[in-house]
């Protein structure tokens, strides 16, 4: 307890902090499926799908 | 660019509404439940609380897409996707809210189930023992039983008519919720589960539960002697009774009364998606369309 840090120890923080790095990478590809803007907003897209989506506003 | 670097940019810069919901509810889904999950969030700085954090990334990515823009067109694209952002947000919320809300009821409801099993079990044996004792007393096969004995008979034949009924009703409750999820899901979040672990296990085990008392309840029939006094004779004498209809196949009761779910599970969708859209609106300042939407709702239900 409280003794100097090992380059062992270093190595093993760093390992993990790049791990954690690419869970979250990997999260955030995952969240980012596709980046085309879509023509309804989700507040306004009805919960049909095979509805002709129409650029219309439920308000303004 | 760095590993870093590239998250940061993704995240600050690049997440359309619902990206950044997506990615939120991934988050938070590993926290198990939802109650984990507060707990951890009142531990937290003001800005990782999703009202706040959500908002502000997605103003972040419209205004880094929106460069050279003019100001009114601007103001329209972030007010469309903060409007987006909070739609999204509530309906993941709401659901959860709902699901967890009757997960009291959904337990007494299997509770009860179970109870009034076993009370049949229990009742056929009691019923069938007196039968045999009373021919061990009587030695006569034509004796008819009395008054109490044929109401408490025709008391048991109802409850197991009405038990299959009434678990088929609770399998239907809880099918039209992980439905509900489907289409939630499905519409709105490219795939992504809405409900937290804890919660959809909790469905799930529910339903596996149900599954093993209706394999419990299908089994009463067998063994069971006949309800006619002749076929209680033939079956004393080990001859065999013909099948009869409530006994002619596994799962063939619980099957023919389970509902569809479809159409329950499109109103509860129906109605999350409605409560989403009215909190968005009041979020943004706009009460009156909040109130207007409701109303509307209210005024569909009351001519239904």
């Amino acid at each position: 307890m409280g003794g100097p840090i090992s380059g062992g120890q270093v190595s093993a923080l760093k390992c993990l902090e790049v791990g954690e790095l690419e869970e979250r990478l990997k999260m955030l590809e995952a969240a980012v499926r596709s980046q085309e803007v879509p023509r309804v907003s989700d507040f306004d897209l009805d919960l049909d799908a095979d509805e002709d989506p129409e650029p219309k506003e439920l308000t303004p | 660019m760095s590993q870093a670097k590239r998250a940061s940019d993704v995240e600050e810069k690049n997440l359309s509404p619902k990206e950044a919901v997506i990615l939120w509810m991934k988050e938070a889904r590993q926290f198990d439940s939802l109650r984990s999950y507060g707990c951890w969030l009142a531990e937290q700085p003001l800005d990782a609380y999703p009202l706040v954090r959500l908002p502000k990334q997605i103003t972040a990515a419209v205004r880094s897409q929106s460069k050279g823009v003019q100001e009114e067109k601007l103001r329209h694209s972030l007010r469309r996707s903060q409007k987006d952002v909070l739609f999204l947000f509530y309906v993941c919320e709401h659901f959860n809210t709902r699901t967890i809300e009757e997960e009291e009821i959904r337990v007494l409801k299997l509770a009860l189930l179970q109870q009034r099993l076993l009370t049949l079990l229990y009742g056929t044996y009691c019923q069938d023992r007196d039968r045999l004792d009373e021919l061990d007393h009587l030695h006569d096969l034509s004796h008819s039983p009395n008054g109490k004995r044929k109401a408490e008979a025709q008391a048991l034949e109802t409850e197991i008519m009405n038990w299959p009924r009434d678990e088929a009703l609770f399998w239907g409750e809880i099918s039209a919720l992980l439905e509900a999820e489907r289409l939630l899901s499905e519409r709105y979040f490219s795939g992504e589960p809405l409900l937290f672990p804890d919660t959809a296990r909790e469905l799930r085990e529910t339903l596996t539960a149900l599954e093993r008392l209706v394999g419990t309840y299908e089994s009463i029939p067998e063994g069971r002697p006949p309800q006619s006094q002749e076929g209680f004779v033939r079956w004393l004498a080990g001859e065999k009774d013909p099948p009869s209809a409530s006994s002619s196949g596994p799962n063939s009761e619980s099957d023919r009364l389970r509902p569809n779910p479809q159409r329950t599970a499109r109103a509860i969708a129906e109605h999350i998606v409605l409560m989403a859209r009215a909190e968005a609106l009041a979020d943004m300042g706009d009460r009156s369309a909040s109130v207007g939407l409701i109303r509307g709702w209210l005024r569909a239900q009351d001519s239904n």
